[in-house]
């Protein structure tokens, strides 16, 4: 064939039949048909690679009719463009009396000779070879509908190109070249949208279109074809049947599981996802309520970056991380709007709060809109917010859980539980050191305690005995009977294989370990030091003064950042402590038997219970940990006005609120206590310090004077993130926590006004106002003043749909401040008469 | 000369999406430019009196009109230096929803035209089944602004084309424009903190 010769030396015959065929709009199908029997001929390899995607370009431009003008400096002419839509036309009708349905079957095996027999070679192949199914799946399909001629050989076709389309999405390769990395998601990103866009296509031929207008059926009887293909274009087929929809959900599945189940964040995918699920959502309304549960489960606070799933501390990573939720957000957010918009949510119009599934939905955006908001108003990226905190946090902890993972696969007779107590004992050793020196445990081979002091033969049974079956007495017992019977000799024979073992060991610890840092170099040597120091106090003890007393020597000052690192362990053990179950669960039966010893003793005894009942932690609670924290961060560590000291607390300030934020729901009660403690402790200490300087004073002379600014700035920091997320339902906690504050000022009660203009939660906001007008009267004037300012707010954009919110605050200032909206009124009134 | 073909996007088509569609096209790029919203609006003789067009009157008429209005006023302002720049460039604002070509990238200059652009895109139903990556840059609506934001853009414009080109020299690394975009964003968004950007990928 004339087409295969010079396939691989150049594009000329090619270009030639293209214009031959463009010229003359009467030889189109003709060419047309001439080009597509030369490129079947073509065999896919390196060499015919040009031609290939050139045979793409073609096929791609044909059934686009051509629509991409701006490639052409000039329009495209409007007959070519006829000529174009006529030979689309032609793919299923027949033309020049030559069956047209044979181009379509060519068409198909030309897409699986590169998509399953042989392969793509390049990427930009692979996209165009998914570009051009993409264009011609819903035709052919169609084709197959109507039973046109060839349809059961279309369909076979068909058949392949899906399966071997749709399986590349995550865990296939389509051509010879890094085949390593196509197995998520993350790479060849570019084909994959057309995948997902292809998928989607698939999914919507393959289920029922909702009830049509009968009146757009045509004189046989059939719906017209108005560009949404589907089964229900066919009423019995001997090829279409049920499976096809069970088929068509499976795919459906595996774009939805990549949008709540893949932990990696790949915006570009989750957008493309998005946009398809818009159209089937539209076209197939039902299986809308599948695809919105499966919604609800996108959070891209709970997805990794690819490339930084452990790094977030430098600004790239920071930025990646950030961009991606962002982006993967707004993609969210627009699709969210997109059904709130055409209905398929229930919208403000139609009650928001009626649909629960709406409710949801609604207060998913107004996150995302008030945190990008935020991250608007700041204009830099670089700088934290408490949302980009959390972010971090649960970074931590998925990389934490990796390592485990690891660890636990490296070593499966290790069980998540003895890694979970190393961590609940150990608190200082971290994740990495554990891995570390489990990878040295298996570099060096047999390292174990037990290994040390075998004596016996490797193959003795007796190595199997677990000695640690016995109790203790029993052991103790067994021992000294052994050392008793044992000759001297044989013992210190035996002491010095064991020493000769260890000082190897020891050895071999140094050379595979002298490289690392500087850190575990120092506190090897440190150890060191101690040892020796307790060795020559034990010669001395051993050798003339037995009298002299000895103290253990006094530990080393500690440095600031030593200091610090101390404390964020003490934090972190105590975080830990407070999500132990285990040790929930001894706290529970301590406090069991504990009643039961105070019943049975005599009343006398109560006395000293009694005496005890004004400490902080008079009986341990799940609670009692933060107790500790808590006066740590206000009494314990503040003394003084040393810098370090403030930085200290405020970390402990951090890990209470960073804590609370996991859970705001949860953990109220703590961050009562906590904000308590600290008014408290500010006002105590800002009272003795006026006694100390102005004399005796009397508490009316205190009152206002003394400033609590760490209370005020954290108290601020809660409710400005407990705000975003709360809920109607809600409304106990968060009025408790507004009662249970100590002090409130302008700058708090100022937080509330953004609740109250939320168009859905406003009744919140202004029960919230309410609340306090009744009960805390020194902030009555302040909430007030608030009130009529957004009053005033709202009057002036009442037009925008606010009308709900104006009524209920005119409503609650006509109850507690009639006046101000009597004036309102009544200057509404004058206007009225005036205008008259 | 690069193979991708870009749009700038803003609310007139008149300040910032010409600035970068001039400083893109002086750079070699295959470029267009758009305004999303419902007219075309300049500034008038008082805030609340802003000169409104429909899309598609001339640079030139526009410019004519506002000169022989009060030359003082809109030399002052900067308008007329405006529309003298625009008119140079083509002749008249474009309507995004109204246009029927293709690119590879839409760069949208706020917010809101990045939204309606999408949306745009939702409604046409995907028939090309060809990707375009839409990015919005969030420039302010000021002649300084769009100057700095149409730098920018270039810079943007310039690292995608080069990543493309490299990656268009060695086709058989199984490498794709996609796969470097989010580190190529991330670059720019380090050296730009204060241009915050929003992406989102739609289909022709």
């Amino acid at each position: 064939m004339e087409a295969s010769k010079n396939a691989s030396s150049s594009l000329g015959w090619w270009e030639q039949a293209k214009k031959r065929s463009l010229e003359d709009i009467s030889a189109f199908p003709q060419e047309f048909g001439r080009i597509l029997v030369a490129a079947l001929e073509v065999s896919p390899n390196q060499d015919t690679l040009p031609v290939i995607s050139w045979c793409l370009d073609f096929l791609i431009f044909v059934f686009t009719n051509a629509i991409d003008d701006s490639e052409c400096d000039t329009r495209i002419d409007a007959a070519l463009k006829k000529s174009l839509l006529l030979t689309k036309y032609s793919i299923h009708e027949n033309t020049n009396g030559q069956k047209a349905e044979v181009y379509n079957v060519m068409i198909l095996k030309f897409l699986n000779e590169l998509m399953v027999r042989k392969c793509c070679y390049s990427v930009e192949v692979f996209r165009k070879v998914v570009q051009l199914s993409c264009i011609i799946y819903n035709q052919s399909f169609l084709n197959v509908l109507q039973k046109s001629a060839d349809y059961n050989e279309i369909w076979d076709e068909l058949v392949i190109l899906k399966s071997a389309i749709s399986s590349k999405l995550g865990n296939d390769t389509a051509f010879p070249v890094r085949t390593d990395d196509v197995n998520d998601v993350s790479h060849l990103i570019g084909p994959k949208l057309l995948i997902v866009r292809f998928i989607g296509i698939v999914v919507q031929s393959q289920l029922p279109t909702p009830p049509k207008d009968p009146r757009k059926r045509d004189r046989r009887g059939r719906i017209k074809n108005d560009e949404d293909v589907s089964i229900s274009m066919t009423r019995s087929h001997p090829l279409i049947n049920e499976n096809l929809k069970a088929q068509a959900m499976g795919l459906l599945d595996s774009l939805l599981v990549i949008i709540t189940d893949e932990e990696k964040n790949v915006p570009q995918i989750i957008s493309a996802i998005m946009f398809s699920l818009i159209n089937i959502i539209k076209k197939r309304p039902s299986i809308s309520s599948k695809i919105l549960n499966s919604l609800l489960n996108f959070d891209s606070s709970r997805r990794t970056t690819p490339g930084c799933e452990n790094s977030y501390h430098d600004n790239e990573a920071k930025i990646l991380n950030k961009l991606s939720r962002r982006f993967s957000d707004r993609s969210f957010k627009l699709l969210l709007n997109n059904l709130f918009k055409n209905g398929t949510l229930n919208n403000k119009e139609k009650g928001v709060e009626q649909d629960p599934l709406s409710a949801k939905f609604y207060t998913k955006i107004n996150y995302i809109h008030q945190y990008q908001d935020k991250q608007r108003k700041d204009k830099n990226l670089l700088k934290d917010l408490p949302e980009d905190l959390q972010y971090y946090q649960f970074l931590e902890r998925k990389a934490d859980e990796d390592k485990i993972s690891m660890l636990l696969k490296a070593n499966p007779k290790l069980s998540r539980r003895d890694v979970d107590n190393i961590g609940k004992y150990y608190p200082q050793v971290s994740l990495n050191e554990i891995t570390n020196a489990d990878q040295g445990a298996t570099m060096g081979g047999s390292e174990s305690y037990s290994s040390l002091f075998t004596l016996t033969d490797v193959n003795n049974d007796l190595n199997k005995f677990d000695a640690g079956l016995l109790n203790n007495e029993i052991l103790t017992k067994l021992i000294l009977i052994a050392i008793e019977r044992t000759r001297p000799e044989k013992l210190s024979s035996a002491l010095n294989v064991v020493g000769e073992r260890y000082r190897t060991l020891s050895q071999r610890h140094e050379q595979t370990h002298g490289t690392q840092g500087g850190d575990q170099k120092r506190i090897k040597l440190d150890a060191g030091n101690d040892l020796a120091m307790y060795g020559a106090s034990y010669t001395k003890l051993n050798g003339i003064d037995s009298n002299l007393d000895y103290v253990l020597p006094a530990p080393k000052k500690m440095t600031p950042a030593e200091r610090k690192e101390h404390l964020s362990f003490i934090i972190s053990n105590y975080l830990k402590l407070a999500e132990s179950k285990e040790l929930q669960t001894i706290i529970d039966s301590q406090n069991e038997s504990n009643n039961n010893n105070q019943e049975s003793k005599e009343p006398g005894h109560s006395q000293g219970i009694i005496k005890m009942s004004k400490v902080a932690i008079s009986r341990w609670d799940k609670n009692s940990w933060a107790t500790l924290l808590i006066r740590l961060a206000t009494r314990g560590l503040n003394n003084g006005t040393d810098d370090e000291k403030q930085e200290m607390s405020d970390m402990i300030r951090q890990a209470l609120f960073n804590h609370f934020l996991e859970n705001i729901h949860n953990r109220i009660d703590i961050v009562i206590d906590w904000l308590n403690e600290e008014w408290y402790s500010e006002y105590v200490k800002g009272e003795s310090l006026m006694v100390e300087n102005g004399g005796e004073l009397s508490e009316e002379d205190m009152n206002g004077k003394i400033e609590t600014p760490t209370y005020i700035i954290w108290t601020v920091k809660v409710l400005d993130s407990i705000i975003p997320f709360l809920e109607t339902k809600d409304r106990k906690i968060f009025i408790r926590l507004l009662s249970d504050l100590p002090y409130l000022n302008k700058e708090i009660i100022t937080k509330l006004k953004s609740l109250c203009l939320d168009r859905l939660r406003f009744g919140l906001g202004l029960q919230s106002l309410q609340y306090l007008v009744l009960v805390r009267p020194p902030v009555k004037e302040i909430c007030i003043e608030m009130l009529i300012e957004i009053y005033n707010d709202v009057k002036e954009v009442k037009e925008d749909g606010n009308e709900e919110v104006f009524e209920a605050i005119e409503k609650l200032l006509k109850k507690i401040e009639p006046a101000a909206v009597n004036t309102e009124v009544d200057k509404r009134n004058e206007t009225s008469t005036a205008n008259d | 000369m690069s193979s991708l073909k870009f749009c700038t996007v803003c609310a007139s088509n008149q300040n910032r999406s010409m600035e970068a569609h001039k400083v893109l096209r002086d750079a070699g790029y295959t470029v267009s430019s758009y305004g999303t919203g419902s007219a075309v609006r300049l500034p008038g003789p008082s805030i609340d009196k802003p000169n409104t067009y429909a899309f598609g009157t001339a640079y030139d008429d526009i410019y004519k009109e506002l000169e022989g209005q009060d030359s003082r006023l809109y030399t002052q302002n900067g308008v007329l230096k405006m529309l003298d720049r625009n008119r140079h460039v083509k002749q008249a604002p474009e309507k995004f929803q109204q246009n029927t070509k293709v690119f590879d990238f839409i760069i949208t200059c706020e917010e809101r035209c990045f939204d309606a652009v999408i949306d745009d895109l939702y409604n046409r139903g995907a028939i090309l089944n060809r990707v375009v990556h839409v990015i919005n840059v969030d420039i302010k609506d000021d002649t300084e602004s769009a100057a700095v934001g149409g730098q920018a853009i270039l810079k943007l414009v310039n690292a995608v084309a080069a990543k493309k080109k490299e990656i268009e020299k060695d086709s058989d690394d199984g490498d794709c424009l996609e796969d470097h975009l989010m580190d190529i964003m991330t670059q720019w968004q380090l050296e730009h903190p204060h241009l915050l950007l929003l992406y989102n990928v739609a289909y022709y």
